[in-house]
């Protein structure tokens, strides 16, 4: 029995904005990398980060993940709830699951064992969760196999199932779509279709694929030298 | 049959073996047969937290000290055996405890460099204590189990195959499931391990003071079995050679940790007798002791370079490539942990 | 005064050997990153050999050469064949191949020259006593304590301020960019190695020169550890001044407690140090960091 892909995600809630972002800072040293980024995450919606290169687009993820540290007067709220100031481990269980561009699995664990370790530490079903999200992302023949051994598309996936474990409010995504090939790349943008069709989670994605920003993406946010320069619907955006 | 059960089972027959060959061995053997057995516990504590958790100590050798010196001391105390056992390895825990907190905020070299303090720390209090009430000869401390040296020593092998082979469980268990997970995503991808919910240090810190407090019962355990304590006994070297353990026999898994602790403990007897033949042609019995740094060193190095994850996983891994034909072989041996960087 | 003027001697001769020693640390720790254990092992090869060829009767110029190229092609030997191919393992790997390579040596030593202490006769060294300040010291041993720490000052001002030295720099903190600058940076790491060594080796010659040297001294040349925590583990200013600091603390320690105090009061600053401020006086925060 397949379950849906709604099962295994948070319930609706068009309440409250999943993530705001206020004034948000990082510098490293002396240089600026992220200087007054405003933001403001619309229920269920999927926004692409898109900019050049150094423009400040991982640093952004990083930052909300609490990888790296925001000058004063950074505001982050996931769910109403101000996460600037706690550490990254705390945030990891505040409802942001994350997923990273080269994906950090450990080699020499199962794809099951991989995707356990990003499960809630409340969960009681987290075997079963970690074998459906295999099973809805086309994975389950891989469930035993060592991280090792699999190809870089199928570690990618792996990666976002596994962000999808801790069933986070909003799901922050590094270049899902970086170094696959055409048919892996099609296997990325069907599973975040279905994220996006199941209207339950909010997607904040860096990404440089256009075609994939352009069928995915509700709206995109346009960074420039660690600064908000547009924000607007794709098409708006990439003309 | 899971990875757990196969090494509980192991563990068993391990013990088994132990028992069998130690009671049908000579007096000498059995010695050294105990001893190894008792290593097995050091080693399984130090595999863990390199191993599992990533963390390099070199504070095995203090460590150990910890845990004899604070029996000694609860022995004058007046303290029961087996209760000074327990409340040893809970002192060389807490030490562990207070080692392991400044250090583990910090990237990993810093642990090893805070080991390597606290090693002549902890050595520096010992010596005092042992200049203060024992003289430069050490300790001698009461036989704890009755009877002849024969019979005391058959006991004292049961004791040890049971004590070690139920630190080895626990071991076992604790590299399994959500710890044994939690720990390799913390020694392969640290930086990014918070973004799932992990601490890495208190999870680094469970790991030190867990095997500190494995170090100490093993301390106090040798102790009691031996009778005699001296400082000298706790070098550097002797935390290199728990070191050595965990790389010859191989990370993350028991397995290495008894075939580490075996090679390693059992080597110096074999090198005795070779360099005993050969005291004919000239070769002092100093210089075996000098020969057995040399072997260490040599075997550290050559696995590092050749073989980093150990004679354990260089066999599970032959084994695993043999059996493979589907790609869904539920055996998650572990195999060399590996560092990767990550875009952060 | 006359107390004053030996702890201040004391102090400086205990610096000048830390320093070279502590130099060749943070060198190798900006070059690829790894704390080498082995360093006091690397102080002690070239001082026995030299002492032992030198007991032999061969010259003095030639001791010192042998003896300097001993250490630094075993550390090149080390670089090349072992910590390499540790690129890419678990972080713990640089610092089981530093541990075991002590190992080693140590045993190596142990076999080949014995336990018996050493000591080294450098030939054109003042002789006799001289007098300051109502203290007497040994001239010969002023003159090395002297030299090795202006030795060492001159190493970290070539570190620090010429282009071989930024070289050296910039290969340890970005190797991607630096081999994109055209920079050999296998060459440099490399070369980092075989300094440090070079540099142990005059601290082993220094302090041979003016005590005995034996198997013990490699506990000398560890306190260098604590020196480079409270001077910060990537700095070269902190180097000297760790070394300075931790120097005259032993001196101290000596005169006030004791000589059994002297190396436990060096580690305890070291945990101190973790705890309070864990890059050191001059170490960048980055290198704190996981």
């Amino acid at each position: 029995m397949t379950p849906s892909f709604a099962d295994l995600l948070p319930a609706p809630d068009l309440t409250r904005p999943p993530l705001v972002l206020e004034s948000v800072g990082v510098r490293f040293g002396g240089i600026v990398a992220l200087e007054g980024i405003d933001f403001e995450l619309r229920p269920h919606e999927t926004v692409a980060v898109v900019g050049q290169n150094g423009a400040g687009k991982s640093t952004l993820l990083n930052a909300i993940s609490g990888l790296v540290a925001t000058t004063r007067g950074s505001r982050i709220v996931v769910r109403d709830r101000a996460i600037q100031r706690l550490p990254a481990w705390k945030r990891g269980r505040s409802g942001l699951g994350r997923a990273f561009q080269d994906p950090p699995l450990v080699d020499h664990m199962t794809c099951l064992d991989n995707l356990l370790v990003g499960a809630r530490l409340d969960d009681r079903d987290a075997r079963e969760r970690a074998t459906a999200l295999l099973e809805v992302t086309g994975l389950a023949r891989h469930s035993g196999t060592h991280a090792a051994h699999l190809p870089y598309g199928v570690r990618k996936l792996v990666d976002i199932a596994r962000a999808l474990m801790c069933v986070p409010s909003v799901l922050l995504l590094d270049e899902p779509a970086s170094g696959l090939d055409e048919s892996e790349q099609r296997t990325v943008a069907e599973l975040l279709a279905l994220i996006k069709d199941s209207r339950r989670l909010a997607v904040l994605m860096v990404e440089h694929h256009m075609d994939l920003v352009e069928s995915t993406a509700d709206r995109a946010l346009v960074l420039d030298a660690g600064t908000v320069a547009r924000v607007g619907t794709p098409q708006e955006v990439l003309s | 049959m899971s990875l757990l059960a196969r090494r509980l089972i192991g563990i068993a027959v391990f013990a088994a073996i132990a028992l069998v060959i130690g009671s049908a061995a000579s007096l000498q053997w059995q010695l050294s047969i105990t001893m190894a057995v008792l290593a097995c516990m050091g080693a399984a504590a130090l595999n863990l937290l390199m191993g599992t958790a990533g963390q390099a100590s070199i504070g095995s050798a203090g460590m150990l000290a910890a845990g004899a010196f604070s029996t000694v001391w609860l022995t004058h105390a007046g303290v029961p055996f087996p209760l000074d056992v327990g409340i040893a390895a809970t002192f060389t825990g807490a030490i562990g405890l207070v080692v392991g907190i400044p250090a583990l905020r910090l990237r990993g070299l810093y642990l090893a460099l805070a080991t390597l303090a606290a090693h002549f720390v902890i050595l520096f209090v010992a010596l005092q204590y042992q200049n203060a009430a024992a003289g430069p000869e050490g300790f001698i401390i009461p036989y704890v189990i009755p009877g002849t040296m024969r019979e005391a020593q058959s006991s004292w092998l049961i004791i040890i195959v049971v004590v070690a082979s139920l630190t080895l469980a626990l071991v076992a268990i604790l590299m399994d499931g959500r710890t044994g997970r939690t720990w390799r995503m913390v020694r392969d991808h640290e930086v990014v391990a918070p973004t799932f919910g992990i601490s890495t240090t208190r999870w680094k810190l469970a790991a030190f003071v867990i095997s500190s407090v494995i170090f100490g019962l093993q301390g106090s355990i040798l102790v009691h079995y031996t009778g005699a304590l001296t400082t000298e006994s706790f070098t550097l070297a002797v935390a290199i050679s728990y070191i050595a353990m965990v790389v010859v026999g191989g990370l993350d898994t028991i397995a290495g940790a008894i075939v580490g602790a075996l090679t390693i403990t059992l080597l110096p007897t074999v090198l005795q007798e070779s360099l005993r033949s050969l005291e004919g042609v000239g070769v002092s019995p100093a210089a075996g002791a000098h020969l057995g740094h040399v072997v260490y060193g040599a075997l550290i190095l050559v696995f590092v370079v050749f073989m980093p994850g150990g004679i354990a996983n260089a066999v599970a891994k032959l084994v695993r490539t043999r059996l493979r034909r589907s790609s869904s072989d539920p055996d998650p041996a572990a195999g060399a942990p590996s560092s990767s960087s990550t875009e952060a | 005064m006359t107390s004053f003027i030996v702890f201040l001697v004391t102090g400086l001769s205990n610096a000048g050997i830390l320093a070279l020693i502590a130099l060749g640390l943070v060198l190798i720790m900006r070059a690829t990153g790894t704390f080498n254990f082995a360093q006091g092992q690397f102080m002690l090869l070239p001082a026995i050999l030299a002492a032992s060829l030198q007991a032999a009767g061969w010259p003095f110029w030639l001791c010192i050469l042998l003896g300097t190229a001993a250490g630094a092609v075993i550390a090149a030997l080390f670089y090349r064949f072992v910590l390499e191919r540790t690129t890419g393992l678990s972080q713990i790997f640089p610092i089981i191949a530093t541990l075991g390579f002590a190992e080693v040596i140590d045993g190596a030593m142990g076999i080949v020259f014995g336990t018996p202490s050493h000591s080294l006769r450098v030939p054109f060294l003042p002789t006799g006593t001289v007098e300051l300040w109502g203290a007497r010291f040994n001239a010969g041993s002023l003159t090395v304590t002297v030299a090795s720490l202006l030795f060492a000052v001159a190493v970290a001002a070539v570190l620090r301020y010429t282009r071989v030295g930024a070289r050296l720099r910039a290969a340890g903190q970005d190797p991607l960019l630096a081999s994109m600058g055209a920079l050999n940076v296998r060459r440099i790491f490399t070369a980092s190695w075989m300094v440090a060594a070079v540099l142990a080796a005059f601290a082993g010659f220094a302090y041979a020169s003016t005590t005995v040297i034996n198997p013990t001294v490699v506990g000398v040349a560890l306190l260098a550890a604590p020196a480079i925590v409270l001077g910060g583990l990537d700095s070269i200013e902190g180097a000297i001044v760790g070394a300075l600091i931790i120097g005259f603390v032993q001196a101290a320690t000596i005169t006030l407690l004791g000589g059994q105090y002297a190396e436990v009061i060096s580690y305890v600053i070291l945990l101190l140090v973790l705890q309070f401020k864990p890059q050191g006086l001059f170490g960048t925060k980055q290198i704190v960091r996981a």
